[in-house]
């Protein structure tokens, strides 16, 4: 029986052991490519001189998707913001999806909304849009009001069927763009129009920057300790996960937050999927499955120049709903693409990408939590010898922060937002607590996300928001997170559109 | 099996220990020094920067001797800067000044050999540079730099090349583009316009007796650079087996308005591709011409919905005429076609303006907002009728409701896709 046990544990340990080099050794990878894309990116920006390229009569039009459930505080910034974008041709479609607050009052007041008879063509399924509102102040913003179904993807599906341009933009209500953003999200999608479908920006926590006229004025660290740790992983994930997955073709997830889309792309896989927990990464998912399918050659690009700021959670039961929410939905995405895992037909997506996100995203906390457990159980048999445990643990603990101290230092090299002494020393600290004190935690919400979606449950919490002022010197502190309901049910019905005339409609 | 916890010696101690502590402590010491670095580079930066800019005539005219500057890093950077950034707004005169600067300065002779010999960035770095300076002798360099097997050279030296913005520049990428390179388009299209917007005709000749690999790129690029009394007959690209081309050279007839233009885009009105149509309608509209009239109002019930949509739009774009058209296009009994034209005079604001002067406009006017009342599309008028700042436009359009409730129909709001776009 002992011997028995004992081997179990040691399997265990190497199992874990296996997992654990494995994972560092694609992070560090990862790193290094990020490293050198930046690189890249940089010396190419000398050169793109994007001014140059706006002045061509080649610029896309871009439809900036809104959907807007409840967000009274920041909706009117959020599209004065937009409306404000380096950009030469947007139109900016607000989707205001059956808020019961003054949402659609405030927009109405500010822009001087009038009721218009302009027809909503339903492409994609979607709930019923009850009026077309167009501003008297500036011609570019459209507003659907539409009956909620509870769901931010139908709310996106209603503004996709309303845009008119090539390429859309889609981002949140409680969102606040950079003026130059959209230029650079658009300018792998400038030089290669056909081939890009998809492209990403980098999204970052506005909690402690100062506002002034809808635009974040000074970029600060935010004060409190649970938010300047996200600011840490937003880092993380963005220049360092995301970059590096998208310099190999294989980035399977960009920001619902924000992200530009092949408007006829989109259309062809049915839009956004109205029962996807994470719309974003499923949209991604099933835009990389139509394109292997139909033969394209394309490329889903990220660029972390274009900023857009969002609010992140401040206090640990909204932070925690998020995390568990973003677990189920990756789960569900991972699982409605099963067929996808490990099938030559799908390329890297299929054979690399698809396996990195079962294992080392989906499964993670549930094999981490079984390290743990099994690292404590063979210190309990006395398995475990001190010197082990103890270099088991600050190496761990050493690597997690060299990862971070990766990002940071992209962060310091490149992008250098922080530049207050105070907030650097800060992001450099959380890089050593946040293996502490943040990561166990973040493992058990995402193994609770992993449960709910065993258990089929998914709990929505509507939050308190405190919104974006601009005469405010600091931006809001406790702010909730973004919470949108969705649901499961069965997938809506795509329209395919041959691969031929994506692009046909671009000329237009 | 062998136990896991047996691998641990000293050395993989070490290594698991020593190998992150060792990066992280570098990285931070890295960042830390550079930060102090750069707050003395910029101190020191500024300074330099205070000193050419008081010197610059000095600099240019090379009476500060460049042995004082060009081996000096810094020193090097922020003259060649300034020189650069000078060179991309001056005048014929400072550019000449300025060319002969970076001849007997040594700087272009430094980019030509780094074009020449170095690789990767720094040859990319150089050719920018080359051109930015816009030497004619840098140019032969920029194009060989064309011929390269790296993408990211071929692709800056088109950007450069379109920088240039000569025709000379445009041949070479012409050239590139007929050699069967896979140039991407988004490159391409904005260097070729560079090239070509001050002298059309040159790539309209280039257009019509390109082959079929480069055609529709140019056409794309002439489609844009086109001006009225281009001295060709495009009929040929109008008749094109290309729909790409057929769809530029709508664009092209509508800018060049050739004799025949309004023949030929009515032709291409009715052309089996979607987007040529689609392309044909815009470009009808840009002629501003009332003969295209029932073409427009053809395209507005075509089974295509975006062509609707954009006959629509460029119908209700037409000024003068709006009771004519409303009045065609009822005549057609389509529904969808008057909602999308109505929808678009809201858009654009000029069913607002045609309300605010109802009292003013006469009974033409007057009768073309009935004929709106009567399509069902009322939303705009209800509101403008309970909210409009002058009384009396208030009260007639109040007036002109109530007549026409008895005639109104539903407003169409929920249209199925199926509706719009006709098998």
């Amino acid at each position: 029986m002992v011997k028995a046990l004992t081997e179990i544990l040691q399997f265990s340990a190497w199992v874990t052991c296996i997992y654990y080099t494995t994972v560092n050794a694609i992070y560090t990878v990862l790193l290094i490519q990020s490293i050198w894309a930046t690189r890249e990116h940089h010396r190419q920006l000398r050169s793109m001189r994007a001014e140059r390229n706006l002045k061509t009569p080649f610029t896309p039009p871009v439809s900036i998707l809104v959907p807007a459930r409840n967000e009274q505080s920041g909706i009117v910034e959020s599209v004065r913001s937009l409306l404000s974008v380096d950009y030469p041709e947007i139109e900016v479609i607000v989707v205001n999806d059956g808020s019961t607050d003054a949402t659609l009052a405030q927009l109405r007041d500010y822009f001087q909304l009038r009721a218009s008879d302009i027809p909503y063509v339903e492409i994609i399924p979607t709930s019923p849009v009850t009026g077309v509102l167009v501003s008297a102040t500036d011609r570019r913003l459209t507003v659907l009001d539409k009956v909620s179904c509870g769901r931010k993807a139908d709310a996106l599906n209603a503004g996709l069927n309303m845009a008119a341009s090539p390429f859309v933009c889609a981002v949140d209500g409680d969102s606040i763009l950079e003026r130059d953003a959209l230029t650079n999200i658009l300018a792998p999608a400038r030089n290669d129009p056909r081939r890009i479908i998809a492209s990403g920006g980098i999204v970052r926590a506005v909690n402690g920057c100062v506002m002034e006229d809808g635009q974040v004025k000074h970029v600060r660290m935010p004060r409190t300790l649970i938010e300047g740790l996200q600011v840490l992983e937003y880092l993380r994930s963005f220049l360092i996960g995301r970059q590096g997955w998208a310099r190999f073709n294989m980035l399977l997830i960009i920001s619902g937050a924000f992200g530009v889309f092949q408007r006829d792309a989109c259309r062809a896989v049915g839009g956004f999927r109205t029962t996807a927990i994470g719309e974003d990464m499923d949209l991604i998912v099933r835009m990389h499955r139509h394109a292997l399918e139909s033969g394209w050659r394309y490329k889903v690009a990220f660029v972390a120049d274009p900023v857009c700021w969002t609010e992140v959670p401040s206090t640990v039961r909204a932070l925690s709903l998020q995390r568990a929410r973003w677990q189920n939905g990756l789960a569900d995405v991972l699982w409605r693409n099963r067929d996808m895992t490990l099938n030559p037909a799908y390329g890297r997506v299929g054979l690399c990408a698809m396996p990195y996100q079962w294992i080392f995203e989906c499964l993670a906390p549930l094999i981490e939590v079984f390290g743990w457990v099994t690292v404590a159980a063979s210190a309990a048999c006395g398995l475990l010898s001190h010197r082990f445990f103890l270099v088991l643990l600050l190496g761990g603990y050493l690597f997690s922060g060299t990862l971070s101290m990766g990002a940071v230092l992209i962060e310091e090299m490149v992008y250098r937002r922080y530049n207050r002494w105070s907030d650097l020393s800060r992001l450099i600290g959380y890089c050593f607590l946040e293996p502490l004190l943040y990561r166990p935690i973040n493992t058990i919400w995402r193994l609770g996300g992993l449960w709910d979606y065993v258990g089929r449950r998914n709990s929505w919490q509507l939050l308190q928001r405190n919104g974006f002022s601009s005469r405010q010197s600091a931006a809001p502190e406790g702010v909730a997170a973004t919470a949108k309901r969705r649901d499961r049910s069965a997938e809506p019905p795509g329209a395919a559109i041959p691969a031929d005339q994506v692009q046909r409609s671009m000329m237009g | 099996m062998p136990s896991v916890f047996s691998l641990t010696d000293a050395t993989l101690d070490w290594l698991a220990l020593l190998g992150p502590g060792l990066v992280t402590l570098l990285a931070v010491l890295f960042i830390l020094i550079r930060r102090i670095m750069r707050a003395r580079h910029f101190r020191r930066r500024a300074e330099c920067a205070m000193r050419i800019r008081q010197d610059w005539e000095k600099i240019v005219s090379l009476q500060i001797l460049p042995v004082d500057w060009l081996f000096d890093r810094l020193k090097r950077r922020m003259v060649e800067e300034t020189a650069l950034d000078r060179m991309d707004i001056a005048g014929p005169e400072e550019a000449r000044a300025l060319e002969a600067f970076f001849q007997k300065s040594g700087l272009l002779d430094c980019y030509k050999d780094a074009a020449r010999h170095e690789r990767g960035w720094r040859r990319r770095e150089a050719i920018q540079k080359l051109g930015r300076m816009r030497a004619a002798e840098s140019f032969p360099l920029v194009v060989e730099a064309l011929g390269t097997h790296s993408p990211e050279t071929t692709v800056e030296s088109v950007r450069v090349l379109g920088g240039i913005g000569t025709p000379e520049a445009g041949a070479a990428i012409v050239r590139y583009i007929k050699n069967g390179s896979d140039c991407r388009p988004g490159i391409a299209e904005p260097a070729l316009f560079n090239c070509y917007h001050g002298d059309p005709c040159q790539l309209a000749r280039a257009t019509l007796m390109a082959d079929d690999l480069e055609r529709p790129v140019l056409a794309r690029v002439l489609a844009e650079v086109a001006i009225p009394g281009m001295p060709y007959d495009f009929n040929g690209l109008a008749a094109d087996s290309n729909p790409d081309v057929r769809a530029s050279a709508a664009r092209i007839l509508s800018a060049a308005r050739p004799p025949g233009a309004l023949d030929g885009l009515r032709t291409l009105a009715g052309d089996p591709t979607w987007f040529v149509r689609l392309r044909a309608i815009v470009a009808l509209g840009g002629l501003n011409d009332t003969g295209a009239i029932p073409t427009l109002i053809e395209g507005a019930c075509d089974r295509h919905r975006l062509v609707r949509s954009r006959a629509a739009s460029v119908l209700g774009a037409i000024d003068g005429e709006e009771l004519r058209i409303i009045r065609l296009v009822e005549k057609t009994n389509d529904r969808y076609a008057l909602q999308a034209l109505i929808a678009d005079m809201e858009r654009s604001g000029k069913l607002e303006r045609m309300a605010s002067m109802v009292v003013d406009g006469g009974p033409h006017l007057e009768e073309a907002l009935q004929a709106i009342i009567r399509s069902g599309a009322v939303r705009m008028l209800t509101e403008m009728a309970g909210s409009h700042s002058k009384q009396h436009v208030r009260q007639r359009l109040q007036k002109l409701l109530a007549d026409g409730r008895r005639v109104v129909s539903r407003p169409l709001q929920h249209v199925p896709e199926e509706s719009w776009s006709k098998p």
